[in-house]
């Protein structure tokens, strides 16, 4: 900040991190309004406020200890290092706060994060909007779980399980692999530019651990297991939310970016001044590149849906996701092409392993979550191995680099899916079903989470209606 | 004047000639900011003890209004017009 270039730099950093948040928080909005779209009118207000709940308590864990994680734990702890230590990132660290980045008061010892010592000037600009970023995605991830869930689980169960994904296991696994010198990036060559596998195969894991304790609604199978559709009260509504999170995914593309940083203090051509955006990795890339493939990904998922769904609205736009979801991982360096072809391939996957997994493993997942996100990442991590094998996956003061490989994303898949999705949810549903406080009563959900609600509406409306009739009466209008 | 300093949460007293490079947080009671973790986690925990409480609560209202025949019948009426 003692120089015009380092403090344009470090402002339009902060900047631009805090135009993602709102363009992410409409990632929220479209789960909210497809989540409830595809519920049954007698549980609508209970599955907005299971949605809209996991706000507050992702956010105030994220702060607690979620953002901590992120950057002590890139090297497990205990796989390739020790903890890292993250002075920017403690809950109670001064630069968790109204900072003016001079020294702190507490401490003049040098504050260090990512490992270097990067200075109370530029934390203090950067950690709120950088955390509120990363928060976002823990919305997301949490978000991801509470759409294949609705209508039986119990919105204090699912809380906990949103705490479990939001502020702590996704946030492991971007530590380990989303993060330039997490341990999966330097050792596997693990690369998920956007996040196919530490969202998307990580919350899909998840949810698909917390489906099979939990069990499907009732009524969803017939007692020879052939499934019954359930549909959406509102698919109007649940198109309009998957625009929405369409929309909100350009600031999660974008937030998964440096915007801008010398190229040449991060292991580029000595002496060399050459400023460029890079992805989370800190390996060069463009805004231009990752709209060509969003948009690409995006198109070509739509036109694979439509065709393998024979138009039906929602898992056309479902496809549409997975089609992004699937190329993430590589869109910083595909051709648009084969960002589309990707998308296609990830859409058509997820259509088809949702109801494969539905009639022969009687899994209920309403919203299809499992295989919009948690396969088409799978799959979409697996690609880029093919599809980038060779390319450095680390940044350039890794020299020699570490190179991606179809084993190394395959075995990132498996950590993302299976190892910090499926497994940790799967254990803690399993403790809060032997406690009796994973799944509603059946007879709850035969009569509808909103019971309470709509009962105590007709006692409202009754009331009013009878202090209608008495005034009428006073008035002459009515014997 | 005295009763005012003495009444401040703050370590700013004006922004005349500040050096904002000398200047790090500024929020109120600095210091306080392990005390502050602890309270937010305990605000934190102390929902999902309340929470758990008032779900319960409304389980048993809910299951008992699910025993009324006619209401499920009504439910289920909906249900099958796609209401």
């Amino acid at each position: 900040m003692d120089t015009d270039i380092g403090a344009l730099t470090v402002i339009f950093t902060e900047f631009y991190y805090w135009v993602t948040v709102p363009l992410m928080f409409l990632i929220h909005v479209g789960f909210c309004m497809y989540e409830v779209g595809a519920t049954r009118r007698k549980n609508h207000l209970h599955t907005l406020m299971k949605n809209t709940m996991l706000i507050p308590l992702v956010t105030i864990t994220f702060f607690f200890f979620g953002w901590w994680i992120y950057f002590a734990f890139p090297n497990g702890p205990g796989i390739t290092g020790g903890l890292i230590q993250s002075d920017n990132a403690f809950p109670w660290s001064e630069l968790m706060g109204t900072h003016l980045g001079g020294p702190g008061v507490a401490s003049s010892d040098p504050v260090m994060g990512y490992g270097v010592e990067l200075g109370n000037a530029y934390w203090a600009r950067v950690n709120g909007v950088f955390w509120a970023a990363f928060l976002l995605f823990s919305w997301t991830a949490a978000s991801i779980v509470s759409g294949a869930v609705i209508e039986r689980i119990r919105p204090g169960a699912f809380w906990i399980i949103a705490v479990l994904v939001g502020s702590f296991t996704w946030i492991i696994d971007a530590a380990w692999g989303w993060h330039p010198d997490g341990w999966m990036v330097t050792q596997l060559g693990y690369h998920d530019a956007y996040a196919s596998g530490v969202i998307h195969a990580i919350a899909g894991g998840a949810a698909l651990g917390v489906l099979i304790p939990l069990g499907p609604r009732l009524g969803k199978f017939a007692p020879d297991g052939t499934p019954r559709n359930i549909n959406p009260h509102n698919k109007w509504l649940v198109t309009i939310g998957l625009f929405l999170i369409y929309t909100g995914f350009w600031g999660f593309y974008v937030a998964c970016n440096v915007p801008i940083i010398d190229y040449g203090a991060l292991g580029g051509a000595e002496g060399v001044v050459n400023f460029t955006a890079t992805t989370i990795y800190l390996t060069p890339t463009t805004l231009s590149a990752i709209v060509f493939n969003f948009l690409m990904s995006l198109s070509g998922g739509l036109i694979a849906g439509y065709v393998v769904s024979r138009g039906e609205s929602f898992w056309t736009y479902s496809c549409g996701l997975a089609g992004v979801i699937c190329a993430s991982a590589g869109n910083d360096l595909y051709h648009p092409i084969q960002a589309m072809l990707i998308g296609a391939v990830g859409a058509v996957c997820a259509y088809k392993l949702h109801f494969w997994v539905e009639n022969k493993f009687k899994i209920d997942d309403a919203v299809g979550a499992v295989a919009v996100h948690g396969y088409a990442g799978f799959i979409g991590l697996v690609i880029a191995g093919f599809m980038l094998w060779g390319h450095p996956a680390t940044a350039g003061y890794y020299d020699p680099a570490t190179l991606i490989t179809p084993w190394g994303q395959f075995a990132g898949a498996i950590i993302m899916f299976v190892v910090l999705g499926f497994i940790p949810a799967y254990v803690v549903s399993n403790i809060l079903k032997s406690f009796g406080v994973l799944r509603i009563p059946p007879a709850v959900e035969l009569v509808g989470l909103d019971i309470s609600e709509e009962m105590a509406e007709e006692m409202d409306a009754i009331e009013v209606s009878e202090a209608d009739i008495a005034e009428a009466k006073r008035l002459g209008l009515l014997a | 004047m005295l009763s005012i300093q003495f009444l401040s949460t703050t370590i700013v007293e004006t922004w005349a000639g500040a050096d904002l490079s000398q200047l790090g947080p500024i929020y109120p009671m600095v210091g306080s900011e392990k005390i502050l973790v602890i309270i937010g986690i305990l605000f934190w925990l102390g929902f999902h003890f309340r929470q758990a409480g008032i779900e319960a609560k409304e389980m048993a209202a809910d299951e008992a209004a699910a025993r009324d025949p006619e209401r499920l019948k009504r439910v289920f009426s909906k249900e099958a017009q796609h209401y």
